[in-house]
């Protein structure tokens, strides 16, 4: 087993920061390890979620990673569930060699997440 | 390998008007490595007053206004319908050697972006596991 040694964190909230439609939420050759989503309800009953993409750089780079969060509509019930899902990246992690940039994919309807935190060497 | 034996933990249970919702896991002073927590909401008894709100939470080295290393947000889970109501989550596990603060450990519970009251009735825990 390698040693990983200490791991970065950082969060990324949608629509905040200087971009409001992503963020670059590392720098530098990174190895991503692990993320965390927390989903929020969706705007409209049968909207979907736009997909959260984590790309190389910045948004010209290539996608190394990228998938459908869990979101809910907006009933009574659904929306009381705002729950979280880690991705494990495995040991290595994906590599990352200009910094982590994410951001959500134009497909779907509307944003279902409202934070991501980051794990990365 | 890291001796895991050592570990440590810390909770909150942060209640709407309750205070501390800071907490001083290890003075300045010290290195800390967080190992994994969990934060989730119980939800008002009062149902549907707490729709829709989760908390931050922030772990801060240096003071409980130091630097931010590690931020999230809370789980929200309940079933409606007179059947009861609950958070259960997943502790999330930080891969390698966890996450270092330095200069200690300050927990803080905050209101999300945004937001500028806290439902009545919102029940916030946290666990923390550290070494």
């Amino acid at each position: 087993m390698i040693g990983l040694g200490y791991c970065k964190s950082s969060s990324f909230v949608p629509g905040s920061g200087s971009n409001p439609s992503g963020e670059k939420v590392a720098s530098g050759r990174t190895s991503l390890l692990s993320i965390v989503v927390h989903a929020k309800g969706l705007t409209s009953s049968g909207d979907t979620a736009h997909s959260i993409v984590l790309k190389n750089g910045d948004t010209d780079g290539e996608v190394r990673y990228q998938a459908q969060p869990f979101a809910t509509t907006p009933t009574l019930v659904t929306n009381l569930n705002l729950l979280i899902s880690q991705v494990v990246m495995g040991e290595l992690g994906i590599l990352f060699e200009e910094g982590i940039w994410a951001e959500f994919a134009e497909t779907g309807d509307t944003n279902g997440v409202d934070n991501i935190t980051f794990f990365y060497i | 390998m890291t001796i895991l034996a050592r570990a440590k933990t810390a909770t909150i249970d942060w209640v709407t008007g309750a205070s501390p919702k800071k907490l001083t896991v290890v003075p300045a002073g010290s290195r800390v490595c967080v190992r994994s927590y969990s934060v989730f909401e119980y939800p008002s008894n009062a149902y549907p007053s707490s729709l829709f709100q989760t908390t931050t939470v922030n772990f801060r080295t240096g003071s409980d206004t130091g630097d931010i290393l590690l931020s999230d947000r809370s789980t929200l889970y309940s079933w409606i319908g007179g059947l009861g109501t609950g958070t259960p989550t997943q502790m999330v596990l930080i891969p390698g050697d966890g996450v270092l603060f330095p200069d200690g450990l300050f927990v803080e519970l905050a209101l999300n972006p945004g937001e500028i009251a806290r439902l009545t009735g919102s029940r916030t825990f946290l666990n923390v596991v550290y070494s």
